[in-house]
């Protein structure tokens, strides 16, 4: 780890870094990486859409290596969408390991271009070329161009779609046609600094420190993964949509935009019923073994033809339950218009459902709408809004490229408070009022509403790593934290998060060791993802994020649950930050960082800020 | 008294997506259910859902009516007429 390319889109210049020694050890790459930077290097209060943002692209140590589901990577700003300022999207494909192979671990873009361009790099050399003839052509055919344009169909890259460039703050970046790195609007700042794609060709190679000993123990690893019934059977044969049988069984499949937590059809979105119809094939990402990805393939009704990798578990919901629709065809649909355009399925399921809302209380009427019938389960409007929103087609269209905070001011009328987000980042696939521990997650996570940080429905539901039951609040601080700092650690070392149904901190520790040749053991391990979870999370508090945003819509906090097995239930939310924050080393009133907690991270420069943020409250 | 069972992802393979409804005298609990169960499918089921000392195997999911049976009597779980049983193989996603 340790060769950064720096591009300087204002002035088109591009030079290599060195990262110092103590910089891996403390931060090691990744999410460590990016946190490290950006608070370094990014100025509070600027634009995020503007030319002072600065876009990361990361990998980590064990990218690329023989450590299992390795083929990752991510990019980091301040985020266009939401409040958190935190903006982070992780992404499988191919990209992330090519980028090594091209010469380096991680890229870091400032300033903005002139006109389109985009970069490539080749073994090392790195050109900003022209992208007059790209801008305005969807995903597929920018992968065909930049391949024929180089004349090498190996060649990876990842590209915004026309939503990216149109500043959608939804859009996303994607890589190698059906690989998303979804959320905060990141796609929005790469089509802010008119840069349209980065594309690597290398062969490098990625080294360890000790080879014998680094491949002795992912031999280990991978075994463990093979045979732990979760990666090795569950979710190869079924992928990750096999969990909205579970979910609903548990009363916690968000329905009508959150209202409810479970349907009597959700069974016609489900992994088991997707293998029945649409199922071609499961797919991998590079250097995977799970290989959780599926391919699917509409041949009837109205969406014949409707072709590729998909749908997820978070897109069927989003598409699905969340829009009252239970089809996997138009699912898919809508799928592939994100996948064509380059738009977060999370976010953009989530906006639709809640216009959907809107209309049918009559907050938003047809006139708003521009004719859409936005009913629940109206799916032909639905995937109509896609289409509108990734270009920014159409008053309504327009309005919902904005995120969910922007369109309901301009909507008013107490739009704002049927919202079913955190810090502006729309909720994913878990109902808080069924699973108190995700519902803490999603109002502390640094992204805002966000089930990847700390992952509470492996514990809540799937009994990793161990039971918990999810209508308690008994445990879920000191669990949320622990999973916030594995995962961060995770995110940094940048592997994919699943290889942890069956790895744990202490396998992660042994593979770094002989990667980096450094002593790393589980504490370690979970102390860095300490260490780079505080820094990030002063990143937002200097920027004003505190307890007041650490929160979750009234619907979960004030409305018990209508139907289900969580019937009658609400969130008991405070009584868990309480905790939170305690455990944290946070101050409770204000959700800032303790000097202390930061100093006794190592994070000396975090500590001044947080004093100065706590004299001045 | 009746009570309806359904299996999800393997188990589906192993005993019907439909489900089944098992007639189980007053008083059973769902380790009888379980024992009905394998009757029915053999003991590929059965192997699925106990572990070799007559507990649940680890991971799988048993949910009484949305509620997993750990957070109540585990397999001793008393049930009653009209009571919906869901089980479930390892499972996982994000």
């Amino acid at each position: 780890m340790g060769k950064v390319l720096r591009v300087d889109l204002s002035a088109e210049k591009w030079k290599v870094d060195e990262l110092p020694e103590g910089v891996m050890r403390d931060f090691v790459g990744g999410n460590g990486f990016a946190a490290y930077t950006l608070f370094n290097e990014l100025k509070p209060g600027i634009d995020p859409l503007g030319p002072e943002n600065i876009l990361i692209f990361a990998t980590g140590p064990l990218t690329g290596t023989a450590f299992p589901s390795s083929g990752r990577w991510a990019a980091y700003a301040k985020s266009p969408l939401t409040t958190a300022i935190w903006g982070e999207a992780h992404s499988g494909g191919q990209w992330g390991p090519e980028l090594k192979y091209a010469g380096f671990d991680a890229i870091i873009i400032t300033g903005r271009a002139e006109k389109p361009v985009w970069l490539w790099i080749d073994d090392g050399q790195v050109e900003i070329r022209d992208a007059s003839h790209l801008w305005g052509k969807d995903v597929f055919d920018t992968d065909e161009i930049i391949k024929q344009e180089v004349g090498d169909e190996t060649v990876k890259a990842i590209y915004i779609g026309p939503a990216g460039e149109k500043m959608v703050r939804l859009a996303c970046i994607m890589d190698s046609l059906y690989r998303a790195a979804g959320r905060c609007g990141i796609g929005a700042v790469m089509g802010s600094k008119n840069l349209k794609a980065i594309a690597c060709r290398g062969s490098q190679d990625i080294t360890v420190e000790k080879p014998d000993e680094f491949l002795k123990v992912v031999d280990e690893l991978v075994a463990k993964m093979k045979e732990n019934p979760i990666t090795g059977e569950a979710l190869p044969m079924y992928g990750t949509d096999v969990l909205t049988n579970i979910i609903n069984a548990a009363g916690g499949l968000p329905t009508y935009n959150f209202q409810q937590g479970w349907h009597p059809d959700a069974w016609l979105n489900s992994g088991e019923h997707m293998r029945a119809t649409i199922l071609i094939k499961n797919r991998g990402c590079r250097f995977c073994w799970i290989r959780c990805a599926r391919f699917c393939a509409v041949t009837s009704g109205p969406y014949a033809g409707v072709v590729g990798e998909g749908p997820e578990y978070e897109t069927v919901w989003a598409f699905g339950s969340n829009c009252g629709v239970f089809r996997l065809d138009a699912i898919h649909a809508a799928n592939m218009l994100c996948n064509k355009y380059g738009l977060d399925t999370i976010s953009t399921g989530n906006i639709i459902g809640w216009a959907m809302e809107l209309y049918e209380r009559g907050i938003l009427t047809k006139e708003d709408t521009d004719g859409l019938d936005l009913r629940f389960g109206n799916h032909e409007a639905m995937v109509e809004l896609v289409e509108r929103i990734a270009l920014r087609k159409g008053k309504l269209g327009d309005l919902l490229a904005e995120g969910h905070i922007r369109a309901a001011k301009k909507i008013g009328r107490g739009s704002e408070r049927l919202i079913m987000g955190v810090k502006g980042l729309g909720l994913p696939a878990y109902s808080p009022r069924a699973f108190w521990g995700h519902a803490l997650a999603y109002a502390t996570s640094v992204r805002g509403g966000c089930h990847l940080r700390a992952y509470m429905i492996a514990p809540e539901v799937l009994g990793v790593p161990k039971k918990m039951d999810p209508l308690t609040t008994e445990g879920k601080a000191e669990m949320c934290k622990f999973f916030q700092d594995y995962f961060a650690f995770i995110d940094s070392s940048l592997v994919c998060k699943f290889v942890s149904f069956a790895l744990t901190p202490e396998d992660f520790a042994r593979a770094m060791s002989a990667c980096t040749g450094w002593d790393w053991d589980a504490d370690r391990v979970l102390l860095t993802g300490e260490r780079i979870y505080n820094l990030e999370r002063m990143i937002q508090c200097r920027e004003g994020v505190g307890r007041k945003d650490d929160t979750l819509p009234e619907r979960f906090l004030k409305e018990p649950m209508p139907v289900g097995p969580a019937k009658g239930k609400v969130v008991p939310l405070d009584k868990m930050l309480d905790e939170y924050y305690r455990l944290r080393g946070w101050d409770i009133e204000t959700g800032i960082p303790k000097p202390d907690t930061l100093r006794k991270l190592g994070l000396e420069e975090a500590a001044k800020t947080a004093e100065e943020l706590l004299r001045s409250r | 008294m009746l009570v309806r069972v359904r299996g999800f992802a393997t188990l589906a393979d192993l005993m019907g997506r439909e489900g089944v409804v098992l007639e189980l005298p007053e008083g059973s609990c769902v380790r009888d259910a379980i024992r009905e169960l394998s009757k029915r499918f053999g003991k590929a089921l059965e192997g699925a859902l106990l572990d070799g000392g007559g507990g649940l195997a680890k991971f799988v999911k048993v949910m009484l009516n949305g509620r997993d049976i750990d957070f109540l009597s585990g397999l001793e779980t008393p049930l009653s007429n009209g009571d919906e049983l869901l089980l479930f193989p390892p499972v996982g996603g994000g």
